[in-house]
């Protein structure tokens, strides 16, 4: 075999997941989903968060500003600090120490310009998430709610459709657990399909 | 022209996966990356010579888009390369160790060790879609081929 050979045999491996979209409207979609991927922080410490929803700002002087948000299901107070490239540094105290999480993203518009998220948008990037246990419990993090699905998730799809009533307001969310150990998550104010099919959660 | 992006998604979308894994060296990074990538194909307004042209193009912003995200961001529930390398399903160990030290490759040249042997790209057509030249593109093909010909031995031949 040449190398070229070789190579490509070794690499044939690679394939794009199934859950990439071939319906532009649903790829639309899920930019926003990866959109909100892609503002996760870079964590400069251990520590993995989840918040959401800046309820105010607070001017600190300089480029510091400190917001209210979701983490962990609990209200915090978040410092923030804008960083000279363009990310923005978070950092808030958990069970009596300091924890630091940064990180930055971009939307596109309808014609394919990039803009900066804002802190808040970044932010806002913690706001859902799912986590897992060192025990395996699973975790479905969204603003002061802390669900355990770890039972939703258990079926041979390893995927589930959940439903959150908050305020009169319901909002839906399909995860699925990806082979490789991560999860995909959406969310929408609109079930996908009928909502009979979301299990309702507290 | 401009081809469908469905029919180009099917055409091209593990392409461009590829790519995308060989600088975020990440399964849901380079997926995102692929998503990212047709929907600026759909936005676009560009129009396009041929296919290869749409090609070229493709691989141009999934890479760029891939080292944005590399540069820039960290995923919680990331899994590792080890972890991931495990699922993936050889079709030997020689086929295993190639993909393995290609991956400890510096990224500039892993990325044009992919162009050149994956893609089938020449030097010049690498340094077009990666905006180098062509002596940094023989540079960089020449350091990763040296570095794959130490670690692999007689696995990897001398070829130019």
């Amino acid at each position: 075999m040449t190398n070229k050979e070789k190579y490509k045999e070794a690499f044939s491996v690679l394939h794009a997941s199934d859950d990439i979209s071939l319906e532009v409207e649903k790829m639309q979609k899920n930019k926003r989903n990866s959109r909100r991927k892609q503002v996760i922080a870079v964590c400069a410490c251990a520590a993995i968060v989840a918040g959401s929803m800046t309820a105010y700002a607070t001017d600190l002087g300089g480029i510091q500003t400190r917001i209210h948000g979701w983490i962990h299901g609990e209200l915090k107070s978040v410092d923030v600090t804008e960083e000279t490239d363009g990310t923005y540094t978070f950092s808030w105290t958990e069970d009596g120490t300091t924890q630091e999480a940064s990180g930055g993203g971009v939307s596109m518009d309808a014609s394919g310009e990039e803009t900066a998220l804002s802190a808040d948008e970044v932010f806002e990037g913690f706001s859902t998430s799912v986590e897992t246990d060192e025990d395996g419990t699973i975790w479905l993090y969204y603003e002061s709610h802390k669900v355990d699905i770890t039972e939703n998730l258990s079926g041979s799809s390893k995927s589930c459709k959940l439903a959150i009533k908050d305020n009169g307001t319901t909002t839906y969310f399909d995860i699925k657990l990806n082979g490789s150990g991560g999860y995909s998550l959406s969310s929408s104010d609109s079930p996908e399909g009928s909502s009979d099919a979301y299990t309702i959660v507290d | 022209m401009k081809i469908p992006t469905e029919v180009l998604m099917e055409r091209y979308r593990d392409n461009l996966f590829a790519a995308a894994f060989h600088i975020c060296k990440n399964a849901a990074d380079a997926d995102d990356v692929v998503q990212d990538t047709f929907l600026q194909y759909h936005l676009s307004e560009k129009c396009f010579e041929d296919e290869q042209h749409i090609r070229a193009w493709l691989l141009r912003v999934a890479i760029n888009r891939a080292k944005d995200i590399n540069r820039s961001f960290w995923r919680r529930n990331r899994v590792s390369l080890d972890e991931y390398t495990e699922t993936l399903p050889f079709k030997s160990t020689g086929s295993e160790n190639l993909f393995v030290q290609v991956m400890k490759l510096p990224e500039k040249q892993r990325i044009v060790i992919h162009l050149y042997y994956y893609e089938d790209y020449t030097v010049r057509e690498i340094a077009e879609i990666l905006n180098l030249s062509e002596s940094n593109v023989k540079i960089r093909l020449m350091r990763g081929r040296k570095l794959l010909k130490q670690a692999l031995k007689e696995e990897w031949d001398d070829d130019e």
